[in-house]
């Protein structure tokens, strides 16, 4: 059960260097040559600050077990980015996440459904924004 | 510009291990089949980043990396050991609206919605 009071609570900052070598395994890892994604000019997949995910203990699922869902019920329903600019390999970041919202609703087999968003802005080493991600987790009624 | 319909996959167990890895999601429901059983699945399945990354590159490649302003992308269904899939688009202007489906079915295992910067 996650204590709607938690919604503004921000809940980690975390800063690092987007590295080559951690662009290379994710470009593997969706069947691309890293050559492609990895250099000084080139964009790192849109997806790519998943990386900051490494910095936390359970990585992806650090923010929602940190509200108190239930990882025996917990999906990732929906993932987005907005790019103020493309990120590319050596750019230092820090990313803030705050918990956006949390919603409840009756869920399809009984118990309660709960969806919470969490936002993370991604600035660069001279503050700019560079990214907003947002990642929605449900946890799924009884 | 249209957008050539493509195949990815099939996904395999070692791609899904290679994905945790690599993006930093370890739910054990994504590699631990009896954790995966215990909570009502049928098994283990791929995290939903694994095809949502791999859409986000395809695009990103038709589009040009750089030129990716906003990817969202939601999960609408499991992708499951060996499944492969065949993603589909239409672009309407800078934005491009794509879906993905079980090979040989009509499942959407996903959408996503992105827009394309010009310059």
């Amino acid at each position: 059960m996650v204590d709607l009071s938690v919604v503004g609570r921000e809940l980690d900052t975390v800063t690092f260097t987007v590295e080559a070598g951690k662009l290379a395994e994710l470009a593997r890892s969706f069947g691309e040559d890293p050559a492609d994604w990895t250099g000084p000019d080139a964009a790192a997949p849109p997806t790519a600050l998943v990386i900051a995910d490494h910095l936390r203990p359970q990585g992806i699922i650090d923010a929602p077990l940190a509200i108190g869902m239930d990882i025996a019920r917990l999906l990732h329903g929906e993932a987005s980015w907005e790019f103020e600019r493309p990120v590319h390999a050596g750019d230092v970041l820090t990313g803030t996440t705050i918990v956006e919202a949390v919603d409840e609703k009756a869920g399809r087999r009984g118990g309660v459904m709960t969806r919470a968003t969490f936002t993370t802005r991604f600035t660069d080493a001279g503050g700019e924004l560079v990214a907003t991600q947002r990642h929605v987790f449900v946890e799924t009624g009884a | 510009m249209s957008f050539p319909e493509q195949r990815i996959g099939p996904i395999t167990r070692t791609d899904i291990v290679r994905y945790a890895g690599a993006g930093g999601d370890f739910n054990p429901i994504h590699h631990d089949e009896e954790f995966a059983r215990a909570a009502g699945s049928d098994g283990v399945f791929a995290m939903g980043l694994l095809s949502g990354g791999i859409v986000a590159v395809r695009l990103a490649r038709w589009a040009r990396p750089a030129h990716v302003s906003t990817y969202r992308v939601r999960f609408t269904g499991q992708v499951w050991p060996g499944d492969a899939l065949v993603l589909t688009a239409e672009i309407d202007g800078d934005a491009v609206e794509l879906q993905a489906r079980r090979d040989g079915t009509d499942d959407v295992v996903l959408r996503a919605w992105a827009t394309i910067r010009e310059s």
